[in-house]
């Protein structure tokens, strides 16, 4: 018999079975975990952060037009850089983090629109 | 005698169980984050640098000196990353005569910062790739230097490594934004912001050689690895021999390895890389002074153990054997864990260690900072540990590797162990011929693990109602994700 195993974890299910870990989760629960976060197409022009970390630097100020695939803010995380650019062209509608300012998955950082 | 250690995660694990064999105690110095794993709780002694940044912790040398002062600490071994290759900080272990399990100050001086790294193997007639090491401020010069070199070419760390600090410039356009980028990452890992630029060759494999070189002049080398498996310069799979290095050419690299460690007379534990190309040119990229991630597939090649040999350089003693007597056998591999989702651009991810099963066997080594129970925190790197095989042959070997792999258990972080196993069964990477780009040419579009199976399926079915997770069920049953999504 190959290594068999699973584990509970709120609504989610870890699973170890036939040489392979994977995660199942039951549809619709309530404390369902946000999955893709950052793969989701940030039609509505809302930037969050992609890991939890540092906000590093915000080169935007609120109300700034800026063009698509601009650097609008850099995070850190285990001393690796990422930067979140601008999904299209457009305009900064809010900026809600500060620089040094910690942050967890998928919290708002800035906020766009078309103009 | 004691040994401080000045690190985190599987190498204090490692360096704790060879100052273990010989009979020394170890001091471990640690972050206030770090308390939940494997390091501290092997380790005699535990010393708290209050803080959770590096920059407050494992890199905070005042606060490290006097530390080491106040647990009367007679050997310092620094792992690798943080002060590993900090001359300043030997300094200081040398004007408070405290022995440094590493190379002299003069020596990490002379090579430890890349740029003097060039410029020494070019007086020692080793080949060198073309690169601008002036100084970064002027934009205006900055542009016109690069511009002789050609696009595309890196920004690197002078105190580089582990690929932090590292970014790849396409065009004049991005050259300023990755530069001023570099030079913050490098600031933050190495406590120093100074960056060069060096062209990229493009067709190239990454060989390195892992020396050891004793107080009375002898050197040694412990053949070569193969680390051209990476990805954004971050190594994940290391191997030995390399499995395209043609004996010539490896006697070639393996010599120019140790013109290199002459002319800097060098001490203790190194590893100069190259990078060579189809035709056999090779170019002398760095020599990292310290002891590296992958010096385990070294010691399962040839049978030997780099940290107690390390202590007994810093100790003064001579290496009784002759270069004759290190004989590899056989084919050693290293991957590497990350605590990262590979199918969500390989972003970290952090949480407690729910389930950890290192499965043994036959040639199989695991080194590991964390145990089940332990967390895994944003502050620091992500790789929790690393998986190491052996076997007469590089194919067994792969097949090793995938077995392995197959039954090692994760759970509570996303990890990129089915990523791994999908390299090693990549037809290009079995037949041995690729170059660095070949992670980010053969996974273009992202990573895909293959579908569950029935069994799998039907498995979790059962294990979702024993665990009391079927009363939100729907009608259309399960969602099944991938461990990474």
């Amino acid at each position: 018999m190959a290594i068999t195993k699973y584990l509970r974890q709120g609504s989610k299910l870890w699973v170890h079975h036939s040489g392979r870990t994977f995660v199942v989760e039951a549809e619709g629960s309530a404390t369902g975990l946000i999955t893709k976060p950052h793969k989701k197409k940030t039609l509505s022009g809302v930037l969050e952060s992609p890991m939890p970390g540092k906000i590093l630097k915000i080169n935007v100020k609120k109300g700034e037009v800026v063009k698509e695939n601009q650097t609008l803010c850099v995070i850190e995380a285990m001393k690796m850089e990422y930067a979140l650019k601008a999904p299209f062209d457009g305009k900064i509608k809010e900026v809600f983090k500060t620089p040094n300012q910690l942050v967890v998955l998928s919290e708002k950082v800035l906020e766009m629109e078309k103009q | 005698m004691r040994v401080g250690i000045i690190n985190r995660g599987e190498v204090a694990v490692r360096i704790i169980k060879s100052c273990h064999e010989l009979g020394l105690k170890t001091v471990l110095f640690h972050s206030s984050s770090d308390k939940q794993t494997l390091a501290y709780e092997l380790c005699d002694e535990a010393f708290e640098l209050k803080g959770q940044t590096p920059l407050e912790t494992y890199l905070n040398i005042p606060v490290i000196i006097e530390a080491l002062k106040a647990t009367k600490v007679d050997l310092v071994h620094p792992g690798f990353g943080f002060l590993s290759e900090n001359a300043y900080f030997v300094t200081q272990l040398e004007n408070n005569k405290i022995n440094f399990i590493g190379p002299k100050a003069t020596s990490i001086d002379a090579v430890g910062n890349k740029i003097k790294a060039i410029k020494l193997a070019q007086s020692a007639g080793v080949p060198t790739t073309p690169s601008y090491v002036g100084p970064t401020d002027d934009a205006k010069k900055l542009l016109i230097e690069v511009k002789k070199i050609g696009y595309p070419c890196m920004v690197k760390a002078a105190a580089g490594g582990g690929g932090k600090g590292m970014k790849r410039v396409n065009s004049d356009k991005e050259l300023l934004e990755q530069v001023e980028s570099a030079k913050r990452e490098a600031q933050n890992s190495f406590g120093n912001n100074e960056v060069f630029i060096e062209k990229i060759i493009e067709d190239a494999r990454h060989i390195e050689v892992q020396i050891l070189c004793d107080k009375f002049g002898n050197n040694f080398h412990f053949y070569e690895r193969d680390c051209t498996v990476q990805r954004r310069y971050q190594k994940i799979f290391e191997e030995t021999p390399s499995p395209t290095l043609k004996p010539d050419l490896r006697e070639k690299i393996l010599d120019c390895a140790l013109k290199i460690a002459k002319a800097a007379n060098y001490t203790n534990a190194g590893t100069v890389e190259f990078l060579v190309e189809p035709g056999g040119n090779f170019y002398f990229m760095e020599l990292n002074t310290r002891l590296q991630v992958e010096h385990t597939v070294s010691e399962m090649l040839c049978g030997v153990d780099f940290i107690k040999l390390q202590i007994s350089i810093a100790l003064g003693e001579k290496l009784e054997f002759k270069q004759k007597d290190i004989m590899p056998r056989g084919h050693a591999l290293e991957v590497r864990i990350y605590a990262e989702n590979p199918e969500q651009e390989f972003l970290p991810s952090t949480g407690d260690i729910l389930e950890l099963y290192l499965p043994i066997g036959p040639h199989r080594r695991f080194d590991f900072g964390y145990s089940k129970g332990h967390s895994v925190t944003p502050y620091f790197d992500p790789m929790i540990g690393k998986v190491i095989t052996w076997a007469p042959t590089r194919m067994e070997n792969l097949k090793r590797m995938h077995a392995t792999l197959s039954e090692l258990v994760i759970f509570g972080i996303y990890t990129n162990i089915e990523f791994l196993k999908s390299v090693l069964t990549n037809k290009k990477f079995i037949s041995g011929h690729y170059n660095t780009h070949f992670l980010e040419e053969a996974y273009a579009s992202g990573f895909n693990p293959p579908q569950l199976s029935q069994d799998q399926n039907e498995f979790a079915k059962l294990a979702m109602k024993n665990s009391q997770l079927t009363q939100s069920v729907n009608a259309q049953g399960l969602r099944y994700q991938s461990p990474w999504q």
